[in-house]
């Protein structure tokens, strides 16, 4: 596995119904990268992972995951994949330690010698932070620990490739970092590629190398969250008060504007702020101006009040 | 570098394939054991069974002394068709239903997940409905000897048939079992339509009232369907050979009863693989959020 991406997709597309919910997806995962999948509400995000996954056929478009077609593959290909989809309500009668045991189990013949399978139970346990709750009933788990059981389940196998649908959903601040460094640790150490989508900015911006933004079943950003900052030039934000009145201005390079609004004579500027764009802003410039098809509106001087 | 190369070659990997499903097929031993003991512990599951029971032998106390024609008691009658009703409910009706819930709740599409899953899931539930059919069924005996006492009476020919026919009939019903499961799409409609289908069978079947007392039509139907000959076979074991009389064509025939069930359990056996890998293969994680969601707004 060494040139081959690890996901390799090419003009994907996905009708329900006469609707077009992807058009022309064109998508490239290395090795061991961490590639969010970030967009609004119905953009394609789990049609597009649903797909990759092998649950979902697509309506055309070549599509290779782990050097397979994930609508033919077969068990062996299973055994590399690790699927977290976004609910799972099953096996509540079963108890933790046991459910993880007997899904590893069937992970045994997939063994090679870079990848020892399957996980231990307890090991795995407690890297997700469910080693106290081993002997639990599943349906007794919070909704966070739950779903930490079902990132457990989908690492299990020790899969090459982990998706992850949402995985955060319902975490609390703790559990969401841990979660966070669980996710690096597996990149680090496991060479694990992960695919996940999310809502939440901020988590795709800490643990993902790359971004990608889907919208309107096409891929409108492809980059780093500092690069795609940039791709949406402008964006600085300094804000300031002059006279008692606050002001806000927008700019690429907010050293130029800083410097002149110093220099300017008889103004007394107090309360100067100067804040990068958040991954949030470029987000919601990039989806705003897919959505209006037409450039983002330019941003002048705002009196704010 | 091609798939091909990361894998082992041909005859390597025919062998890890094999080794792959031995293995899938103990853990989903492993799995039906797990779940049937869940069930066990599980209050409302268990007095099911106990209710169930406890009717048998009120039915059978109450008819201990009735006789259905001189020498061949009323029991003997009863007994084989309660068997048969036990059958048909645990391998069938019970089967779906648990089919039709664990596609809703995600257990079917978390099988698909995994490598050789869907093997394993459905060993598990094959496992799970034995533990349940051969525990209702020793139950069942045990307490019908008991009543019973001397008109219990099964040579080993009988036995032989018995177990013959169990044997047969529980692969024949727990196939249809998976394509009930697998056609009705919400676990209210195999609850409800799919009791009445099955209440209906059993009746139509000659279950409830011999099959020679009913309209021609209806012994038609009877006669095409297996239940009636699972019913026939546990007959001849428990009544006397003249009772033979009662039956449609005025005898036994226990060759076209083998022959009838055995049919059916071939066309199962063809068909339930196939309808379970499309029901799967259907299934995704979006269309469960959908449906929960669906219930949340029901609740």
């Amino acid at each position: 596995m060494t040139d081959q991406p690890i996901v390799h997709v090419r003009g994907l597309r996905m009708e329900y119904s006469g609707r077009t919910v992807l058009d022309g997806i064109d998508l490239r995962i290395e090795r061991g990268e961490v590639v969010a999948l970030l967009g609004p509400n119905g953009a394609g995000k789990t049609t597009t992972i649903e797909i990759l996954e092998g649950f979902r056929q697509r309506a055309g478009g070549e599509v290779t995951v782990l050097g397979e077609d994930p609508a033919h593959a077969g068990d062996a290909w299973r055994a590399d994949v690790g699927v977290v989809l976004q609910s799972w309500r099953d096996h509540g009668r079963w108890r933790v330690a046991q459910l993880l045991e007997q899904f590893g189990a069937l992970y045994g013949p997939y063994a090679t010698s870079d990848r020892d399978r399957p996980y231990r139970a307890g090991d795995l346990l407690e890297l997700v932070g469910l080693a106290p709750h081993a002997g639990a009933q599943v349906r007794t788990l919070s909704g966070g620990q739950r779903r930490r059981l079902d990132v457990a389940i989908g690492l299990v196998g020790r899969p090459r490739l982990l998706f992850l649908d949402e995985p955060t959903t319902g975490f609390d601040p703790v559990a969401r970092h841990e979660f966070h460094e669980l996710v690096h640790r597996l990149s680090d150490f496991d060479d694990t590629t992960v695919l996940l989508t999310t809502h939440d900015l901020a988590e795709a911006e800490k643990i993902a190398g790359r971004i990608l933004i889907l919208d309107g079943g096409r891929i409108v950003a492809d980059g780093s969250a500092a690069a795609l900052a940039r791709e949406v030039a402008g964006m600085s934000e300094i804000t300031w008060r002059e006279d008692g009145a606050r002001h806000v201005h927008s700019a690429a390079d907010p050293v130029p504007f800083v410097r002149d609004l110093l220099a300017r004579p008889d103004t007394e500027v107090t309360e100067l702020q100067v804040r990068a764009q958040t991954l949030e802003e470029t987000y919601l410039a990039m989806v705003a101006r897919t959505e209006s098809a037409e450039a983002v509106t330019p941003v002048g001087e705002v009196e704010a009040a | 570098m091609s798939a091909a190369a990361a894998r082992p070659d041909g005859e390597a990997s025919a062998t890890s394939a094999a080794n792959a499903n031995a293995n899938a097929i103990r853990a989903g031993v492993r799995r039906g054991l797990i779940e049937h003991w869940i069930s066990l512990r599980t209050p409302s599951e268990t007095a099911f069974m106990v209710i169930g029971i406890a009717v048998i032998g009120v039915v059978l106390w109450v008819n201990r002394d009735s006789e259905i024609a001189p020498g061949a008691s009323l029991n003997s009658f009863i007994l084989p068709s309660i068997i048969t009703i036990q059958l048909l409910f645990i391998t069938c009706y019970g089967l779906a239903t648990v089919i039709v819930t664990e596609r809703e709740d995600g257990t079917l599409i978390r099988a698909r997940s995994l490598p050789n899953g869907l093997r394993a899931y459905s060993t598990g539930l094959l496992t799970r409905t034995m533990c349940e059919l051969v525990e209702m069924m020793v139950l069942t005996l045990v307490i019908a000897a008991i009543i019973l006492g001397s008109s219990f009476d099964v040579g080993p020919a009988g036995v032989a048939v018995i177990l013959g026919m169990l044997v047969l009939g529980t692969v024949a019903l727990t196939t249809f079992g998976f394509v009930l499961g697998t056609v009705f799409k919400n676990p209210r409609s195999v609850g409800g339509w799919g009791f009445l289908v099955v209440g209906a069978l059993a009746y139509v079947s000659g279950l409830v009232q011999p099959l020679v007392s009913m309209p021609a039509w209806v012994q038609v139907i009877g006669q095409g369907s297996p239940l009636f000959w699972i019913g026939q076979a546990f007959r001849w074991a428990f009544l006397p050979p003249e009772a033979g009389a009662m039956e449609p064509g005025g005898d036994w025939q226990l060759g076209i009863a083998f022959a009838v069930v055995a049919a059916w359990a071939i066309v199962g056996l063809v068909l339930a693989p196939r309808l379970l890998h499309r029901v799967a293969r259907r299934e995704t994680g979006s269309a469960i959020e959908a449906r929960r969601q669906a219930a949340l707004q029901r609740a």
